[in-house]
C-alpha cells in the first residue's frame, strides 16, 4: 500500500512539475510578437512597407490621404537610375521625346501622349543624386514604373507593390497616395479613381530650376 | 556659465547646489545664485526662481513643466539644460547654436557650384557673392558666422576633411556614432550642418546646400548619414572650444542690401533649457528663412 502510495505521491509530482514547465511554454507560443519599429499603425491595422522602399515616417493617414516619406531608390529613380541624358533612349522611359531642353542639356523635357517629365541630370560631385525629376505627370498606362506600377492597375495590387500584406479593409480609405523622399523633396502623389490608379504626379518642393512648357 | 572657483559667493555643482565643503553667507540683501538668478529658501531649500518655472537645484530639476514642453517632447520637461549643463547653459553660454542659426540664415540659395572665374564669390560678402552657394562653400560661411575661422575660407570638401581633422582644434565622432546639434557631417563630396537628432536611432536633420537645382535647406526628416548621399561618410566634427553663443549670425552669411530677410529663431534661456534647435524633430522646413524661396525660382527657356 505504501508503495503505491508513492508512486501515486512521484507521478503526481512528475504531472505537476511538467504542467509548470510546460504552461509558459503554451502561452508564450501563442504571442505574437511584433517589431513596432518596421511597422505603420493605419486604422488601427499594422501596415508593414517593403524593405526596399525604407520607410522613414508616417505623414498622414486621413481625409483619404495616404502620405510616407521613405528613402529607398524607387522615390529618386522610379524608372530606374539614369545618369545622364543619353541613357533615356534605353531605359524605361524610351518611348518619351525630349520636347525642349535647357542649361546645355541639363534639364529636359520629355513627352509621351499625355505623360510628361521634367529630368534634371548633373556630374556635379556635390549633388546628392545623378539625377532627379523636377515635375511632371504619367497619364498612360504603356508607361511602366520600375517597380511594376502602372496606370490602371487595380489598388490591391498597387499596396503589394509597396507593403507586405496591406490589410484588405483599408483599400477603399485612400484615394491619394504620396510618397515623399527624405531628402531633396520629390513627391509622387499617386491618384487612385474608382479603385485603378488614375495618375501619378510628380513635383520637388527644393527645386528652383523649371522648363517652360 | 563657468563659474571662478575662486568667487567666494558663488561655488555650485554644474548643477548648481551647493558643495558641503564650501560655505557662503550672503551680505545682507544679496539674494542671487546659480545662473544669478534669486534663490529662494523658504519652501525647500536649494530652490531658484527661473523667469518661467521654479528650479531645484539639489535635485537638479525644474518644479514646474517647460512651457516649451511640446517642441522639446523628446526630453524630460523637467530637466535642466536637457542634463547636460556642461554642453547647454544659457542664453549667453557656451555652444554649437550659432552654426545653427547661421546656417539657417543661408537657407533658401540656390546651389552652384562657383569655381576658376569666380572663385572669389565663394568668400565674399556682396551681394552677387551670396547670389549661389556650394555645400562646402555653405559650410565656411557658417564656420566664419560662428568665429570658427576669421575668415570666409575657400575650402571644397577634400580641404574641408583636412582642415576638420586638426585633432587640436576639432573632435570628431566616427560615422557610427551619435551626432551632436551643431556638427559638421561630412562626406566624400559633401558637406552640411547638424540641425537636429533623433538621440534614440542616431539619424539626423542636415542643413545644406543640397546640390544642382536645389535650394539650400533643412531635411524635413531625420535619416541616416547613407540616406542623405551614398558615399565615403567621415563623421561629425564640431571644434573643440565652442565660441560664444549670442553672436551677430549674419556676418559671412547675408548682406544688407541682399534684400534678404532671416528667420533667425531665439534661444529658450528663460526656461532653463537651452538648446538651440536640438533635438527638434518639428523644425522642418517650417524654419525656411531666406524666405525667398519663391523669387529664386529660375526659368530655364529652349
Amino acid at each position: 500500500m505504501k508503495i503505491i502510495n508513492d508512486n501515486l505521491l512521484f507521478c503526481s509530482c512528475v504531472i505537476f512539475i511538467s504542467a509548470c514547465l510546460g504552461s509558459p511554454e503554451k502561452r508564450q507560443s501563442k504571442v505574437n510578437l511584433v517589431d513596432s519599429c518596421k511597422y505603420i499603425k493605419i486604422d488601427h491595422f499594422c501596415v508593414e512597407p517593403k524593405l526596399n522602399l525604407e520607410f522613414n515616417t508616417l505623414i498622414k493617414s486621413y481625409d483619404d490621404t495616404l502620405s510616407l516619406a521613405v528613402c529607398g531608390d524607387y522615390v529618386y529613380y522610379p524608372f530606374g537610375q539614369l545618369t545622364k541624358s543619353s541613357e533615356i533612349a534605353t531605359s524605361r522611359l524610351k518611348n518619351f521625346k525630349v520636347i525642349n531642353s535647357g542649361r546645355n542639356g541639363e534639364l529636359l523635357g520629355i513627352k509621351h501622349n499625355s505623360s510628361m517629365l521634367q529630368l534634371c541630370f548633373t556630374n556635379n560631385s556635390e549633388s546628392v543624386t545623378s539625377s532627379y525629376i523636377i515635375g511632371g505627370e504619367i497619364n498612360d498606362s504603356d508607361v511602366e514604373f520600375i517597380n511594376g506600377i502602372k496606370i490602371g492597375m487595380e489598388i490591391s495590387d498597387f499596396y503589394s507593390k509597396l507593403f507586405v500584406d496591406f490589410p484588405p479593409q483599408l483599400y477603399h480609405n485612400f484615394n491619394v497616395i504620396v510618397l515623399e523622399s527624405c531628402v531633396n523633396g520629390i513627391r509622387h502623389i499617386y491618384n487612385f479613381h474608382e479603385n485603378k490608379l488614375f495618375s501619378v504626379k510628380f513635383e520637388c518642393k527644393d527645386c528652383n530650376l523649371r522648363i517652360e512648357r | 556659465m563657468t563659474i571662478p572657483p575662486s568667487n567666494p559667493r558663488l561655488n555650485p555643482s554644474t548643477f548648481g547646489s551647493s558643495i558641503i565643503t564650501r560655505s557662503f553667507s550672503a551680505g545682507s540683501g544679496f539674494r542671487f545664485g546659480f545662473n544669478g538668478k534669486e534663490k529662494e529658501n523658504n519652501i525647500v531649500f536649494n530652490e531658484y526662481t527661473f523667469e518661467f518655472r521654479i528650479y531645484n537645484s539639489g535635485l537638479a530639476i525644474f518644479l514646474g513643466i517647460d512651457p516649451l514642453a511640446q517642441k522639446y517632447h523628446m526630453i524630460s520637461n523637467y530637466c535642466f539644460a536637457s542634463n547636460s549643463p556642461i554642453r547647454f547653459i544659457d542664453g549667453l553660454g557656451m555652444g554649437p547654436g550659432d552654426r545653427v542659426k547661421a546656417a539657417r540664415t543661408l537657407l533658401g540659395i540656390p546651389y552652384l557650384q562657383q569655381t576658376e572665374g569666380k572663385a572669389h564669390e565663394r568668400t565674399g560678402v556682396t551681394p552677387e557673392a551670396l547670389k549661389y552657394v556650394d555645400c562646402s562653400e555653405f559650410v565656411c560661411r557658417v564656420l566664419k558666422a560662428d568665429d570658427v575661422t576669421t575668415k570666409v575660407e575657400s575650402m571644397a570638401t577634400p580641404e574641408l576633411k583636412t582642415y576638420l581633422s586638426n585633432k587640436e582644434k576639432f573632435e570628431h565622432t566616427a560615422p557610427e556614432g551619435m551626432p551632436q546639434v551643431g556638427d559638421i557631417a561630412l562626406w566624400d563630396g559633401h558637406v552640411g550642418i547638424v540641425s537636429a537628432l533623433d538621440i534614440k536611432t542616431g539619424k539626423f536633420k542636415l542643413i545644406h546646400a543640397a546640390g544642382k537645382g536645389k535650394l539650400a535647406n533643412e531635411n524635413k526628416f531625420t535619416i541616416t548619414a547613407k540616406q542623405y548621399r551614398n558615399s565615403t561618410f567621415y563623421g561629425f566634427y564640431r571644434p573643440k572650444v565652442e565660441t560664444k553663443d549670442g553672436k551677430d549670425t549674419n556676418r559671412g552669411t547675408t548682406v544688407n542690401n541682399a534684400g534678404k530677410t532671416s528667420n533667425i529663431e531665439t534661444n529658450n534661456g528663460s526656461t532653463g533649457k537651452n538648446i538651440p534647435a536640438s533635438n527638434d524633430t518639428n523644425t522642418g522646413s517650417s524654419n525656411s528663412s531666406g524666405g525667398s524661396s519663391g523669387n529664386q525660382s529660375q526659368t530655364t527657356q529652349n
